[in-house]
Formats: structure tokens, sequence, C-alpha cells
């Protein structure tokens, strides 16, 4: 790669703009100035259209003046291609800001021994210094290599155009054809070593839908994106789309905003994050674009400026079939907050689907946004994988802090795919909800389930999706034997549950009248304990009292009998008296006889 | 027929060209032509409107047309067959 003969590079990197949308992102500002890049593609792959836009801007927008030399068309092609851009071409040469030069040999030219460019860039040096002209473009190097055809004078050439335009400090773009992709299959591969920046250019047709793509092979001194990008060529030419290029560093919100379902925003433990991305999954007819509605009613209510993107079904399809779930959207597409775009998916390229997509948001700037489906762009055509479709949108949205909600179909319902597309999906979705039909009992309904929920608490369960003219709602959901029942399963096991509720309930009341009985039996029992301990109470006392007064009436016999006895003594004593007073009287004896008579009477 | 030859001057093929028209010239068109020189140091943008790019360039105008001839002239066949002036 050193080469002595080379003068060498200016210590400073500067970048020529190419204002060629998105290019210049990914190239790090730009082209490098005063030195050399190259760019490679096959017939038809836009390099000329990249190489003239690069003049065009150049001479418009940066002060610029350029000098196109073509070697392959000849002016008159040139001008009328680059007529179909709005360009302005002839304002350009009529200030002196843009030269074509016919370069071409015509086919009826001698040639008759050598030559070389040396007298070529001495006439193009008084024409650089004429016009201060900054960049060059030579269209292109395999047509000037054919006309040399000595491959080591070609190569000296090179090299002299090469210093030349190092020496008067031009931005020089030499275009070069390749027939294959490979850089190595370039007729002149030291044309690589010899350019400070390679592009690579391609042009393919996957399904029928025509990609282009650039890559930046190369880009000596300075940091670029390695990957590939597409592009397409469209009014304004050239358009890249870098999507995605600058780094993720969007400003982060902790507003939630609704889904338009309160039993899905409780799910969610308040809504989906305010500039967050949500995936709506599901097999056809799960209700995905349902979903979709439910946020963008809701985002319109809230005043906020709503852009839909629609792929199968056409705008006033989807306005009619949501309005049958009582989800009304033309209001709000009349009163202008609501956007709705209906775009076929394959008959363009995912890439300039995209492209569009983001024209649509950077004309309307809305805060929301749906894209529905996602499957039918990423699948549509074009070579990018799904994934890179999705990050891309996910990417270009979160960029303006747009909330975006894209619906996925997903064929196969099984686990299985749900895992392997969850292992894909996971890292760019913040939010993916997953429509299921669950088949039993001779009916589909519709199971919604948080996969996941970036930073949010969420609800693992799953619920019944029930769409009714009334409207959207969740519903809970019953699980038997693993299985999850809804519809007229879920209303027969609700049946079920309120006939076994009735039934505990009847058990319930038949215990308690068991018990009831039971109590009732056992109070009888103890009242009749009671009774019987009363009753045999009363008895003892009857007994005692029976015996009390039959002690008590023998006893007074025996007082009556002790005042018998008493009074008989009476009587006796009285009559022992009248006998002793007798007696005294009859031997007149005296007090003291008389005192101590008794005694004697009675021993 | 005029002949006008766009030359940088102090280049070898350029110089030879001259050389070698000018021999041929004399030998087979003495009288019959016209014979131009320009030098792209002294008129460069004149060079680039008659798309006289790789130096030296010929150009040849006849009543039938202009045609083009690059190259040092050392191939002396393939200028006489232009020139229309070779042995059959």
């Amino acid at each position: 790669m050193s080469n002595c003969t080379e003068p060498p590079h200016p210590a400073e990197l500067v970048k020529a703009r190419t204002n060629i949308p998105g290019f210049d992102e990914i190239a790090g500002g730009g082209l490098p100035a005063g030195r050399v890049s190259l760019l490679l593609g096959g017939s038809g792959t836009g390099k000329t259209v990249f190489a003239l836009q690069t003049l065009v801007n150049g001479a418009r927008d940066s002060g610029e003046p350029g000098i196109f030399l073509a070697f392959e068309e000849s002016c008159a092609e040139i001008r009328a291609n680059a007529a179909t851009f709005a360009w302005d071409i002839p304002g350009l040469e009529r200030d002196g800001r843009l030269l074509f030069i016919d370069a071409q040999l015509p086919l009826d030219t001698v040639r008759s021994g050598s030559f070389d460019l040396q007298g070529t860039l001495t006439a193009l040096e008084a024409q650089v210094r004429a016009t201060g002209t900054k960049r060059i473009v030579f269209d292109s190097l395999d047509v000037l290599m054919e006309m040399l055809r000595d491959p080591e004078l070609a190569r000296q050439e090179l090299r002299r155009i090469h210093r030349w335009l190092m020496e008067l400090g031009l931005t020089g773009v030499f275009t070069a054809r390749i027939e294959t992709e490979q850089a190595g299959a370039l007729s002149h591969p030291f044309l690589l070593f010899l350019a400070d920046f390679v592009l690579l250019l391609h042009h393919r047709v996957t399904d029928r839908v025509a990609l282009r793509e650039l890559r930046i092979l190369k880009y000596r001194g300075s940091a670029f994106e390695q990957n590939e990008f597409p592009f397409t060529i469209g009014a304004e030419g050239i358009e890249v789309g870098s999507f995605g290029v600058a780094r993720p560093n969007f400003p982060v919100s902790s507003e939630r905003v609704s889904s338009g379902i309160p039993r899905l925003d409780a799910m969610l433990a308040g809504g989906y994050y305010r500039g967050s991305s949500i995936l709506v999954t599901g097999a056809p007819g799960t209700a995905k674009t349902t979903l979709a509605g439910t946020f963008v009613q809701a985002a319109c209510r809230r005043k906020e400026r709503t852009l839909y993107i629609a792929f199968d079904e056409s705008p006033n399809e989807i306005i009619r079939n949501l309005s049958s779930v009582n989800v009304r959207l033309a209001p709000f597409l009349d009163n202008g907050l609501l956007q709705l775009h209906g775009l076929q998916g394959g008959s363009r390229s995912v890439e300039e689907h995209l492209i569009r997509i983001k024209a649509l948001i950077e004309g309307y700037e809305p805060r929301c946004m749906v894209v529905d489906p996602l499957s039918a762009l990423a699948f549509g055509g074009g070579r990018l994988p799904a994934l890179a479709v999705a990050q891309r949108l996910i990417t270009l949205a979160k960029g303006q802090g747009i909330t975006l909600l894209a619906t996925s179909l997903i064929e196969a319902a099984g686990e299985a795919t749900v895992e392997a597309a969850k292992i894909r999906v996971s890292t760019i979705a913040d939010t993916w909800v997953h429509l299921t039909y669950v088949v039993n009992g001779g009916e589909r309904n519709r199971a919604l389930t948080i996969i996941k929920a970036r930073g949010i608490g969420h609800s693992n369960q799953v619920r019944e999706l029930v769409l009714s003219d009334e409207g959207v709602t969740l519903s809970d959901v019953y699980t038997a034997r693993g299985e999850v029942l809804m519809g007229a399963l879920r209303a027969e096991r609700e049946a079920e549950q309120q006939f076994e509720q009735e039934r505990l309930r009847a058990e319930a009341g038949r215990k308690r009248r068991e018990l009831q009985t039971a109590e009732a039996e056992m109070a009888a029992r103890l009242s009749a304990l009671e009774f019987e301990t009363q009753t045999k109470r009363g008895e003892a006392e009857r007994q005692l009292e029976l015996q009390r007064s039959s002690l008590l009436r023998e006893l007074e016999t025996r007082r009556i009998e002790l005042e018998r006895l008493e009074e008989e003594e009476h009587l006796r004593e009285q009559t022992a008296a009248q006998r002793l007073e007798a007696l005294r009287s009859m031997r007149r004896a005296d007090v003291d006889e008389q005192t101590a008579g008794p005694g004697q009477v009675r021993e | 027929m005029r002949l006008r030859l766009y030359i940088l001057s102090n280049s070898a093929p350029s110089d030879a060209a001259v050389a070698n028209l000018k021999a041929i010239v004399q030998t087979h068109l003495a009288g019959h032509c016209e014979l131009e020189i320009v030098d792209v140091r002294n008129e460069p943008l004149r060079a680039m409107n008659e798309g006289a790019l790789m130096l030296p360039t010929l150009i040849l105008s006849t009543e039938r047309g202009v045609r083009k001839i690059v190259g040092d002239l050392t191939d002396t066949q393939a200028l006489l067959r232009a020139l229309g002036v070779a042995a059959p």
C-alpha cells in the first residue's frame, strides 16, 4: 500500500458532504475531501447517479463547483438521465458551477500508437483553476482503462490522476463497474489501494422486488458504518435508509399511554410506556388490528397526532371493520389527528417502504404510530431480514419519541414458534402482546398474553379478548387440567362453577340444618336432663320435705306426747301434793317437813 | 481535408506525434491539407470543447465528417487508412 510516489496525506481528514440523504450519516460526514473515492457496482446500480448527485449537491449546497468527466456515456445522455431528478442541472451549468466534459472516444476513433492522460489533466487543470472546481467525477474508470488498453499504462495513468487530484486538492469520485459482488472481481484491484474510500453498490431482485443496497468497504482514516444500507433512487435522487445509525440514546419516558383497553392497561400496570415499541403478534384474525385500533383511538382522544400505516387492508376497510367493534376512527381522520396510509406490501422493496414511512413521519410528526402488519413489510420482498426491518422501524420511531405499535403475523400458533419468535423479537420490542386462538369445545376464542413488557410489572395471566359491538374487553379465563377455557366452554365452566357453588351452598344449608337439628336435639336432651334433674331434685326435695314433715310430725307427736306426759306428770304431782297436804293436814307437820317431803316422796 | 493535432508540448507521445504527422503530410498529403497544431498548455479549453482529451489526438475533418485518431501516430498504416491514402 505504501507508495513512495504518493504525496503524503494532509494531517487532518476533512469530509466533503454529499448531502445525499442518509449517506453522510453512515460515512461519518461525507466523502474524504481532497482524496479519491471509488464507487463500485454492477451495471445500473446507481454509481453514476451517486457521483452526479455528489457533484450537484456540492455545487448547490457546499459552494464547491464540479466537473463530470463522462467516459462511458455522452454528456447529452447524462443530462437526459439527470433531467428526471429535480436537480436543475441546466441552471448549475449556466452558472458555471457544473461542467460536463465528454471524454468518450467515438467508436470510429482510430488508435495509432501510445497516448496518455497527461494532456488531459493539463487541460482539466486550466478548467479547474478557471472555475474553482472542488469536486471531480471520472465516470467510469473501467472505460478509461479500456481506452488505455495496456494494464501497465493504465496503472501508471491512474497514479498520475491520483497524484494530480492530490496536488490540486480535488475531491475525486471514480466509478468502476464490477460484475460480481466481490470487490476482488475488480479488473484493476490496485484501485482499491489507491482509493481512500470505497463504496459498493448492489442492485438485486428478490421475489420480484428490486432492492438496492450500499456498503462502505473502506474508509481510510475514518470511522464508518460497516453494515449494508438500503437505498432508493427517487425524484430527488439517491436516498439512503440509514435508519438507526445515530446511537440509541433516546429520551426515555416513564409516562404511560393507554392501550385503549382498560383491562389491558391494568395488566400492564398502567399502559404502554410513552415512546416505547409494542409488538402485537398473532395468527390471522386474532384481532391484532383491533388492538391497534383501540390504541389509535385512545391516542386520538388524547389529541395526539397518530400515523397508521396499513399493509394488508385499505384504509376504508380498516375504518369499517374497527367500527364493528365500536372503535371509531373516522372522526379523527376528519379532524386531522389521524393519518391512515395504505401501502402495498409486495409492490416495492422493504427499503423503499421504510424510506417512505420515514418521509411520512418527518412530514406529519406523529406522537403515536401503527404499522399493521409489520410482517407484510418485513416479508414483503427484499433481502433484508425481517428482524432488521423491525429494528429499523423501531429505531426510527424511537429516535422521534414516537410510541410505535406494530402488528405481526405469526402463522403457526404453536408454542415453539412463540418461543422462537421471542428470542428474535425480545431484543427489540419493549412490549410484546401475543394473541392466539384457543380451539376447544368446537369454537375458536381469542386469548391475549403479555409475553414481555420491558420495565413493567405486567400480569402473566392469559385473558380472553372479547369483541362485541359494544367494544373490546378482556375477560378472565378458566384453566382446567392445564387448558385455558374460553367462550362457550368458559360460559359452561362459569355455569359449572355456579352450579358447584349452589351445590356447596345447598350442602352447607343442609349441614346447617343438620346441625340445627342436632343442636335442637341436644338442647332438647339438655332440657330433658335439666327437667330430669329438676324432677329428680323436686322428688328429693319432696322426699326430704316428706321426711322432714314426717320428722316434723313425729317431732310434733313427740312434743304432744311430751306435753301429755308433762301434764300427766303435773297431774301426778298435783295429786301427790294433794296427798301430801292431806297427809300433812293429817299429821300437822311443819313446813320443814313439807320442804323435804316431796324428795322423800319422790325417792 | 483539415487536420488539427492536439498535443501537450514537452511530452513524449505528443512530440512523437508531431514528428510522425509532419512526415506523413509531407510524404502523402503535401498541398492537399491544412494542418494545425494546438498545444493544450496554451489552449486547454479548446481541446476539451473538441473532445480531445487523450493526447495526442488528431482531428481529421473531411466532407464525409470528423474522425479522431488518438496516439503518437507511430502506427503509420492505421493513420494512412484513416486518411484514406493507404496503399491498397
